[in-house]
């Protein structure tokens, strides 16, 4: 099934199945992640570490550690101070209360906020000789006692966090829709509930890392680094180096994964640099499995309130959501509670929603982005909500959300944060049911013969995923610019702002380039990732690479595509109304012996230009800017904003077995129907929704990094920080429904992120059910098998009483 | 956090050689090194010296004698997985097959590694007391033989003196009447064990009884091997029966072992359903081995 524009249009179309063009290199590891990249003569950086959740910081005392052999530089915050600008925080003013952008010291002078916060760093010949002299440093601190936890940093008396907040609430806000409160008074049936999401991060199996070298040929600073955003990370360095842009080249390297965890914004990268520049020599850093689960992602208390009518129509939410977002950070990752509140309501029609929400800072590492970038934290805490009315109204929880969710004559349907595009939530919702032999399971009951120690559960979770944001105000933008270049072997070269987090997300842009010009996708090589090449761009983050990276390219190509129509018409000599491109040739109508091959226009193009009278000069490169519609950067007259354009969703269904003596979960089934509108690589697409199908079960079961009293991480390393493997997961079953969005030039909506949410929320219901949590009972993630256990006792003490 | 200057290596080819570099202080046995390159490298423990047992034919061969059979400390999982010549105890060959990591770990990590490191949530220590292993320990000043109860003293301290040299284990065959049923509990694939027993299953001579020997190991500090408990009926666990298991383990009252993983808490109140099921596990394997 082809749509108008000869693009693919649904899953199912095995034309569209292409294999990833760089698949085989990550496979047999000739990729050359940043960790292999290594300069002959550079010299290693050490970050000195606080020891201290919390402390004044009275003295450093660097003299030792600069008298080690083979040390070339010390520095602590007061010497880096006046080299280097601030750290400059995204969260806008408006909802931080400040007088201004938020900003951070690259090294403090007077507190550290966590352990593992840097405020001093070594240079030297070797790794092991930088760190050895950084355990020369000897600092004097005052200690004080961590905040480590919302309500003791929300006390009038708590310390505070940033000199220029008055409290440690660093953002708040309100996102209201309707009168909640009315409607809830008025309901005949009101649901409470609580949930907590543990402190978890996105940990790509690669950590962070930076390369930063001095070229003297050209006095420019060439730095390698594992981000997500090269240009983003090239215009701080400018900014903060006082260099201009031109002379900094960043070059990001094959990422052995990203989810938003590579993000710019912490200080390693700044100074490794900062270090090159003032050396004039290669400095080389790369992070520490226990430096990297410093990083936070989430950590989020919700309680909520349904308002429902006898019929189990919710007419009123109302949200209290608050998150730990640890020591302040200058990345993106402190925006999530922003973005988990503006996603409710999710995917449910409900005309009056209060959500209040903070963002509070503490004593634990500071947060980066996480796949899901807080939407997960909507859908589990939506997905609670609905299983609590199901009990309460004893119905099934398929049942209850089938009241509640939007149809698709909905569409589009605007609420006070988002428009959503389009989708088909009923037919997703039939679909997963079908796949999952949901009635059939449901049948069979929670206990079943033979396994007396085990108790079964179903769950079933929605995940709205809003993508492709747009930051409007900030250098974060929506749009994406390409170049498509065609070479005289007849080959093409894309040159694109949006990088590749190792999702294969080039595979797909190549294949949209391919089909415009009539080649193959192994014809086409896209170039990403390097400021010198590609147009600037906003990199990846919210599954945008294929959503406006590639509609970009395939813009530029429909361009070009139209250069060599034109030409061929002169070659072929007739008009350009007779000349059809197919199969790798631009033949006459008809006519199909009277054809050149695409390969060779470019060599004809380039010989011939402005020679034969009606081919003009060769104009073998085309270059597009590409951005969604709906959109809403500036507040309408109504306050409104948007900064989501399309609107992905899955639906999840998971069995589990309980083992009520123990609390161990095992994963029975998973299955999930996912809708990203049109799609350009359906085995891409699978392996993403594979992996935050994963993702979810690690959030819903294993992942957290926990702190004990004194702020110190527990969680130090993969013994420790638990990832769901293989063998604990079933084998995912995925279907697909496609809804073009109306909004995007090829109907493509976000494609990588969605399932996360949905998956750990279905999940969270089967453990519910399996044990019969009451309504009422705090939700607590990871549901690891102590807290499970505890759990068990709760429905037990309430099923006696 | 800080990877600093690594220690310096040696591996001796003779016996007579390692004994005499581990007299030296600060220096420290390596063993498969899955454990103790980790730390190394996280400056979490620090040695001027690794003596590398692996060139010793003392720690690389797994014999038999005639009661008994001799494993060599440096035998890997993977060694006891695919040893064909000599009958290596089942308990032993299943704590083997089911150590938490993958291919890497069963062909890096050794028996007598894991047993020196005495880590209370690992699955080695418990297995060697349950077998009724003895330890040989050689030094300059002479061979010492240690019950496998007496090795383990502590959490991640053993009766291994810094200048001994844990050269192999010795164990008793399999007895004909017995049979051998392990359960081991964790929480996902990568989680290190919470909870394991191994449970020993003798049917009585005459009637339909059993005796069962548990150890635990993993849910506390040290291996625990609880006193035999009487089976009415050698086909199954009676509730009556599952409650004097409980009664058996409060009355041992042990030191609970509490992890990143799990505390002291939840390992006493999962112990009696960890030590019943291992019971069950032999029970089903004398069925199955008819």
């Amino acid at each position: 099934m082809n749509s108008a524009n000869g693009l693919p249009t649904t899953h199912a179309d095995p034309s569209a199945r292409a294999e990833r063009l760089d698949g085989e290199r990550f496979v047999n590891g000739a990729v050359r992640y940043l960790g292999d990249v290594r300069a002959v003569d550079s010299l290693h950086i050490a970050f000195v570490r606080s020891p201290h959740a919390h402390a004044r910081i009275i003295s450093i005392d660097v003299a030792a550690a600069r008298n080690q052999p083979g040390v070339h530089a010390v520095l602590t915050g007061h010497d880096t101070g006046p080299l280097v600008g601030d750290l400059v925080c995204a969260m806008p003013a408006a909802l931080t209360g400040a007088d201004g952008d938020l900003t951070l010291p690259c090294l403090p002078t007077e507190f550290v906020r966590f352990v593992g916060e840097p405020f001093a760093l070594v240079v030297a010949e070797s790794a092991s000789a930088s760190h050895a002299a950084a355990t020369l440093i000897n600092t004097e601190f005052e200690i004080f006692e961590p905040i480590l936890d919302i309500d003791s940093a929300t006390k009038p008396s708590s310390r505070n966090q940033h000199s220029a907040l008055p409290t440690n609430v660093a953002m708040a806000g309100v996102v209201v829709e309707g009168d909640a409160s009315g409607a809830i008074g008025e309901a005949s049936k009101t649901v409470s509930g609580r949930i907590n999401i543990g402190r978890s991060s996105a940990i790509p199996l690669e950590p962070r890392g930076c390369l930063a070298s001095w070229d003297a040929d050209s006095d420019r600073l060439i730095v390698r680094a594992t981000v997500q955003t090269p240009h983003g990370l090239r215009t701080e360095l400018a900014r903060q180096l006082q260099m201009a842009e031109n002379d900094i080249r960043v070059i990001a390297p094959p990422l052995g994964g990203a989810f938003g965890f590579k993000f710019a914004g912490f200080p390693e990268e700044i100074l490794t640099c900062l270090m090159a520049a003032k050396l004039k020599r290669s400095v080389r850093w790369v992070e520490s499995r226990d430096e990297a689960l410093l990083v936070g992602a989430r950590e989020y208390h919700a309680e909520y309130t349904l308002g429902l009518d006898q019929d189990a129509k919710i007419v009123g939410l109302i949200v209290d959501l608050d998150a730990n977002i640890g020591a302040l950070a200058a990345t993106p990752g402190p925006l999530m509670p922003l973005v988990a509140a503006s996603t409710f309501p999710g995917p449910y029609n409900i005309g009056n929603v209060e959500v209040r929400w903070r963002a509070v800072m503490t004593n634990k590492g500071p947060w980066n982005g996480a796949r899901g970038f807080g939407k997960e934290a909507t859908s589990l805490i939506l997905e609670s909500a609905m299983d609590a009315a199901a009990l309460a109204f004893e119905l099934d929880p398929v049942d209850v959300r089938r009241h509640n969710l939007l149809r698709s004559s909905h569409f589009p349907h605007r609420t006070s944060t988002m428009t959503i595009d389009s989708g088909d939530y009923s037919a997703a919702m039939d679909q997963v049911l079908a796949l999952s032999n949901y009635s059939a399971k449901r049948a069979a009951g929670r206990k079943r013969q033979g396994c007396d120690d085990q108790r079964f559960g179903l769950g079933i979770g929605f995940e709205l995923t809003p993508e492709g944001m747009d930051s409007g105000g900030s250098l974060i933008r929506g749009f994406e610019t390409a170049t498509v270049r065609l070479d005289t072997s007849g080959r093409v070269t894309v040159l694109t702002g949006v990088t590749s987090p190792g999702t294969g997300s080039d595979t797909a842009i190549a294949q949209l380039v391919a089909a415009q010009l009539g080649l193959s996708a192994r014809d086409v090589r896209v170039v990403q990732g390097d400021t010198d090449m590609t147009p600037y761009g906003s990199g990846s983050f919210s599954s945008r690479g294929v959503l406006v990276g590639g509609t970009a390219a395939w813009l530029a190509a429909g361009d070009l595509c139209k250069n060599l129509t034109a030409a061929s018409a002169v070659l072929l000599e007739v008009s350009t109304d007779q000349v059809e491109m197919a199969d790798g040739f631009y033949r006459v109508i008809g006519e199909p012996m009277r054809c050149l091959p695409v390969s060779e226009l470019p060599r004809l193009l380039r010989s011939l230009g402005g020679a034969i009278p009606g081919i003009g000069e060769p104009q073998l490169e085309a270059t597009r800017t590409y951005g969604p519609d709906n959109l809403q950067s500036i507040p309408d007259e109504s306050g409104r904003m948007q900064m989501y354009p399309t609107y992905s969703y899955s639906v999840h269904v998971a069995e589990v077995g309980v083992d009520i003596k123990t609390g161990c979960i095992e994963i029975l089934n998973l299955t999930a129907v996912h809708d990203c509108g049109t799609v350009i690589n359906p085995d891409l697409v699978d392996a993403q929704l594979h992996g935050a199908v994963a993702m979810g079960a690690g959030l819903a079961l294993l992942e957290e990094e926990r702190y004990n009293e004194n702020g110190q991480p527990m969680n130090t390393d993969f013994k420790r920080y638990i990832l769901p493997r293989l063998g604990d997961l079933p084998t995912v079953q995925t279907g697909h429904i496609c809804s073009p969005s109306p909004f995007t030039a090829l109907g493509t909506k976000g494609a990588g992120e969605s399932g996360v949410g949905g998956a750990a929320a279905a999940i969270t219901g089967a453990v519910r059910d399996a044990i019969q949590l009451p309504i009422g009972t705090l939700v607590q993630l990871p549901m690891t098998p102590q807290r499970t256990l505890a759990a068990i006792d709760t429905a037990n003490a309430r099923g006696r009483s | 956090m800080n990877p600093t200057k690594f220690p310096r290596y040696s591996a001796p080819a003779s016996l007579e050689q390692a004994l005499h570099r581990a007299k030296r202080p600060d220096t420290m046995v390596l063993g498969g090194g899955t454990v103790l390159y980790p730390l190394l490298q996280r400056a979490d423990v620090r040695t001027d010296e690794l003596i590398d047992v692996f060139n010793l034919p003392e720690t690389n061969t797994i014999s038999a004698a005639q009661d008994s059979i001799s494993v060599g400390a440096m035998s890997t999982y993977a060694d006891i997985l695919n040893e064909a010549n000599v009958q290596v105890p089942a308990l032993l060959r299943t704590a083997a097959s089911t150590v938490t990591g993958g291919p890497q770990l069963r062909n890096q990590g050794t028996v007598g590694g894991s047993a020196c490191y005495a880590n209370p949530a690992s699955d080695i220590p418990s297995v060697l007391v349950a077998l009724g292993a003895t330890l040989h320990l050689a030094s300059e000043p002479g061979d010492r033989y240690v019950a496998a109860s007496d090795f383990f003293v502590g959490p991640f301290t053993t009766s291994r003196q810094v200048d001994e040299v844990l050269l192999d284990i010795v164990i008793n065959h399999d007895r004909s009447d017995e049979t051998w049923g392990r359960y081991k509990l964790k929480s996902a694939e990568g989680s290190w064990p919470i909870g394991v027993a191994s449970a020993c299953l003798r049917p009585d001579p005459v009637g339909s009884g059993a005796t069962v020997a548990v150890t635990l190991g993993a849910l506390t500090e040290t291996p625990v091997e609880l006193p035999t408990l009487e089976l009415s009926d050698c086909t199954t666990v009676s509730t009556a029966e599952q409650n004097n298991i409980q009664a058996l383990i409060n009355n041992a009252d042990p030191r609970w072992w509490s992890d990143e993983l799990a505390d002291a808490d939840y390992r006493s109140r999962v112990a009696a359903t960890v030590a019943t099921r291992a019971i069950s596990a032999a029970i089903t394997q004398r069925k199955t081995n008819g």
